[in-house]
């Protein structure tokens, strides 16, 4: 905006200011020392207990040149691919269900969230169980009902991270609250009006649901991604990152640098990559919302 | 009357489908809770039944008691309360208001401050929580509850961008004719944009709740003395480390302590029920 | 209108003040103390924490111008939690190898005192001789002593003693030197003692499970996986596997424990065995009839319906006998305010009395041998041996051991964690043993060399 500002829009740029100040001065405190400090720590070898020294792009190097490292991405996008539409559109979908006028809606949102609030050792730890290929309940299953012998899952290199995208659909009910608290907000007149004009239900899902969710499904797309591109807490207890390296998630895999093989650098050159990464990836997405999302709030902007 | 049945008919179908899919897919839900639900009320020689069971034989309600008293759970409670409160409090407050200033008020350099609010996302935590433990040591901010509430207060950057992206969906018609009549830019705020989020608001309160409640890895960090545990960090101490896990105890346990979040969620339920005003009553 | 702004300001308020006044302790910044303050960091160990938290307060009482406190914190977390500490100038001033780091990782970067001057200074309280050799050993680096030995930990073979009465079989010999006593006699006794129970095509009871950790297996079969002075403290250069001594020896070794799940099937695969460890420990669950292993096996409450033995390992090949000992010395940091103080408790908790407490509460044995015999009295309540012959079983277990090389090899942590992972394919028996060995020597070379990158070679 080469033009000059008229004092209204000074006013506004004030307001703008004053408003995320919070956000700001929480920034400079506490967020941009360390994460600047993170960089920095890219540049050197560091074992956390001695102090840092100065290398240079050898982390950086390293990295590509790395085995681990190529193979902790291709698992964390190969997940990413696949959890991040499936629960995108399965927690939809059961959104969609739920909105509607049933009985005990409360209880079955409850149910579905219940997962997420499950937190903690226990539930990996139970999904160890379940997955057993030869105790567990999901073979058994597999076998009583369909006759299908179930593969290892968690001891399978083929089969640990379709597994562990299993596992990720349990805890949808984040994203089913979300998009619920969106399809509040779209106006039934909307719905009424296009029936009157004849739509029926799918017309009604796709000219009008989508648009109106299209702001909250960025946010979703966008939080998937950067959630599953640093899924953790499941490869640490579950499967270690195995089996030979099968579900060796990229943050894992920074973990255990930073924190098992004393080399924080490294871990933190990695970090950098994986920012840089998501940055690109998130601001595709952004360039092209124009194309898909549509803000009822659109002005010249 | 002939259409009239044929539709009325067609609809019902649809719901009993509806119901249908519901159900089996709570079911599956359920089906881990449930196995959770068994193991904490398996007897002590029962746990280590091999291959396990699905119904314990004789149902040890007792052990909700035994987990509660096998560490000072009464204390770890308080303390996971007031800080999950407190967080919930100072996240609501700061978030709501910084997002609206994201979703309408224009500014130079707002794109770019909104990327950098996104970046700091990107960034695992794993690699910052050294320089932020240091930090803290710094403010002398360590084995204080200050690290986990405070920062909050300043807005969390999930939230944030959630309530952007609401407060988005809300027709910019209404901001112009409040304009109009001489409201201010947080006059808008308040009486436009906060009433018809109520939902997204309740998202953001029951998300940091929980998160807070949930939350493993900073109180480790920056907890010390062993009467400011959290509930989470308790947890721990039903998992042996040379195999001797109390396995129904740690399922009962566990249970308790996701309890207070179900209760919030589930009385939070009236929030999702949007106001009437300008959208309407819920499809 | 207005009503609104002011409930949210009351609430702000309110909020605000209650967050102020509930909780006066946890906002107070911790207060310069007049007395010495100790800290400890300790592992969240259900039989530990309660024996310990005794321990401090015993200790409190009688010393009152030092105030000792405990560090909880969960075995994985115990690392994070040493480092963050140690990262931001405030490291515990007593730690230990708890987790996966070894004292040879902090000696080399330098986070433990060498306690030699106060050992010597405290000469007949300490009384060195009293404390195994080996263990001292396992304490030491270049030379120099770290640390002293608190917690222990010994290999040895543990049996279920009433699945060998059910199948007719005598007990294995606690006889280290009894050279009849091999491999091959094992496997055949492992073999009697699977079983399919109840006769739906599982085995529901396995003969044997073998717990040891790669390098353990190289040093039964007569290799090494390192250098003799990599176990001293020195950094390795390399794996020791080009030599065709120690090629041989671990590759004989690995094909030997894959065949005990694939080709005998006395042990479960790892699939049976998650879920038997998830459980609890494999011995304990009744589903095993031996395991070699750390006594970890026998830790903590048995179950009543079984009676439990221990014997000597047998000889994989003859004349060589080598297995682990856990050796948990306690280090005080080299950067402590209060060493003096930090050295004062670390006397007491590896005085006799307190030891003699410790076997008491958890029925582990003691690096002091002068209290074997509490050792055997606490366990002989579930132990079908007689007192002689546990004497001669822990004789042989501190005789012919060597310290745990992920306490004592530089950068382990993660030499294993490759080692590991290479190995996975075989005993899924998806890939053949040589195939992973030479696979795995190459990779661990290379993590080597970026451990030593890590510290400037």
């Amino acid at each position: 905006m080469k033009t000059k500002m008229g004092p209204m829009a000074k006013k506004e740029e004030l307001y703008f200011y004053l408003c995320i100040s919070p956000w700001i001065i929480g920034f400079l405190i506490f967020i941009a020392g360390p994460i600047f400090a993170s960089l920095f720590f890219s540049f050197c070898n560091y074992d956390v207990v001695t102090s840092p020294d100065w290398v240079g792009i050898q982390n950086y190097k390293r990295l590509f040149s790395d085995p681990l490292f190529w193979q902790s991405l291709k698992v964390t996008s190969y997940y990413s691919l696949v959890s991040v539409p499936l629960g995108i559109a399965l927690s939809l979908i059961i959104a969609i269900l739920l909105n509607q006028n049933i009985r005990g809606l409360a209880w079955f949102r409850t149910i579905y969230y219940m997962p997420s609030v499950i937190s903690g050792v226990a539930v990996s730890l139970l999904w160890m169980w379940i997955f057993n290929p030869e105790f567990g309940i999901l073979n058994f299953l597999l076998w009583k009902l369909f006759h299908i012998q179930g593969p290892a899952w968690l001891m399978s290199e083929e089969w640990v991270i379709p597994a562990l995208i299993i596992m990720s659909l349990w805890g949808i009910g984040g994203d089913i609250v979300i998009y619920l608290a969106g399809l509040q907000g779209i106006p039934t007149e909307l719905y009424e009006a296009a029936e009157i004009d004849g739509a029926n239900s799918f017309n009604k899902f796709l000219n009008i649901t989508i648009p109106m969710m299209s702001p909250v499904l960025l946010f979703t797309l966008i939080m998937g991604i950067i959630n599953s591109f640093q899924v953790f807490t499941q490869a640490y207890v579950m499967t270690g990152g195995g089996p030979h390296y099968a579900s060796l998630f990229y943050v894992l895999y920074i973990y255990q640098n930073a924190f098992q093989f004393f080399s924080m650098g490294y871990a933190s050159a990695l970090s950098w990559i994986l920012f840089l990464i998501m940055l690109v990836l998130t601001a595709l997405i952004f360039k092209s919302s124009p194309l898909w999302v549509y803000y009822e709030s659109t002005r010249e902007r | 009357m002939y259409l009239l049945r044929s539709k009325r008919k067609r609809e019902v179908l649809v719901k009993s489908f509806v119901y249908v899919v519901l159900i089996v897919t709570s079911i599956i839900i359920l089906i881990p809770i449930f196995w959770m639900i068994s193991t904490a009320l398996k007897e002590d020689s029962e746990v280590y039944l091999f291959p396990p069971e699905w119904i314990p034989k004789n149902p040890q309600f007792g052990n909700f008691k035994r987990a509660l008293t096998f560490i000072p759970f009464g204390r770890y409670f308080a303390n996971t309360s007031i800080i999950t409160f407190a967080t919930m409090v100072g996240t609501l407050l700061s978030s709501s208001i910084v997002a609206y200033g994201f979703a309408r008020l224009r500014a130079r350099g707002r794109d770019v401050l909104f990327m950098i609010l996104l970046s700091t996302m990107m960034i695992p935590p794993q690699v910052t929580m050294i320089p932020v433990f240091a930090l803290f040591k710094l403010l002398n901010w360590t084995d204080t509850f200050k690290p986990l509430i405070i920062p909050n207060f300043f807005g969390g950057a999930f939230f944030i961008f959630l309530l952007r992206q609401f407060y988005m969906t809300i027709p910019i018609e209404l901001d112009d004719a409040a304009k109009i009549d001489g409201c201010s830019y947080l006059g808008i705020f308040s009486r436009i944009i906060l009433p018809l989020t109520k939902p997204a608001l309740a998202t953001v309160a029951i998300f940091s709740f929980m998160w807070s409640w949930n939350d493993f890895m900073d109180p480790l960090i920056y907890l010390n003395s062993r009467d400011k545990l959290t509930l989470t960090l308790a947890l721990n101490r039903f998992t042996g480390m040379y195999g001797m896990t109390a396995w129904n105890l740690l399922m009962a346990a566990s249970l308790v302590v996701a309890l207070p979040c179900f209760v919030l969620f589930f009385f939070a339920q009236r929030y999702f029920i949007q106001g009437i005003v300008v959208t309407g009553l819920k499809g | 209108m207005a009503r609104r702004f002011q409930g949210r300001y009351i609430l702000v308020v309110l909020v605000i003040g209650s967050v102020i006044l509930s909780s006066p302790v946890a906002f107070a910044s911790p207060s310069s103390a007049q007395k010495a303050k100790v800290t400890v960091l300790w592992r969240d160990d259900p039989q530990e924490v309660p024996v310990l938290d005794e321990f401090i307060k015993d200790f409190n009482s009688t010393h009152p111008n030092i105030t000792v406190e405990a560090i909880v914190v969960p075995y994985d977390e115990y690392d994070p939690k040493l480092f963050s500490m140690w990262a931001a100038g405030t490291p515990p001033d007593i730690f230990w190898c708890a987790a996966e780091s070894g004292y040879v990782d902090h000696a080399i970067r330098d986070m433990n005192l060498t306690v030699d001057p106060l050992v010597n200074k405290d000469k007949d309280v300490v009384n060195i001789e009293d404390f195994y050799p080996a263990a001292i050993e396992g304490a030491t680096f270049r030379g120099e002593l770290k640390g002293l030995p608190f917690a222990q930990a010994y290999t040895a073979l543990f049996y279920n003693a009433t699945l060998f009465d059910d199948a007719g079989i005598e007990y294995p010999t606690t006889d280290w030197e009894d050279e009849s006593w091999t491999w091959d006699k094992l496997v055949e006794i492992a073999k009697k003692l699977t079983k399919d129970i109840d006769g739906d095509g599982k085995i529901d009871q396995y003969g044997f499970l073998d717990d040891r950790d790669l390098f353990e297996i190289a040093w039964a079969w007569g290799g090494d996986m390192f250098d003799p002075n990599v176990y001293e403290g020195y950094p390795p250069e390399k794996l020791a596997l080009d030599e065709l001594e120690n090629y041989n020896a671990l590759l004989t070794a690995l094909q030997e424990r894959a065949d005990l799940v694939h080709k005998h099937k006395v042990s479960p695969t790892p699939a049976t065995q998650q879920v038997i460890e998830q459980v609890g420990p494999p011995l304990k669950t009744g589903k095993v009839g031996m395991v070699i292993g750390g006594d970890w096996a026998i830790w903590g409450a048995m179950p009543k319906n079984y009676k439990w033995g221990i014997g000597a390992v047998p000889y994989s090949v003859p004349g060589v006998k080598r297995v682990c000992l856990y050796t948990d010395p306690l280090e005080i940091a080299r950067t402590s305010k209060y060493p003096d103080e930090a050295w004062e408790f670390v006397k007491y908790l590896v005085s006799p009395p307190v030891q003699k407490t410790f076997i008491e509460e958890t029925g582990r044995v003691s690096s002091r041998p002068s209290l074997r015999e509490e050792y055997i009295e606490e366990i002989s309540s579930f132990i079908v041996n007689t007192e002689q012959e546990l004497d001669q079983v822990l004789s042989g277990a501190f005789k012919y051991c060597q310290e745990d090389a992920e306490h004592t090899v530089f950068g382990f942590y993660k030499l294993q964690f490759v080692w590991t992972s290479e190995t996975d394919p075989l005993w899924l028996g998806k890939k053949g043993a040589k195939e992973v060995l030479d696979a795995m020597i190459v990779k661990v070379n290379q993590a080597i060399e970026e451990n030593l990158r890590s510290i400037g070679k």
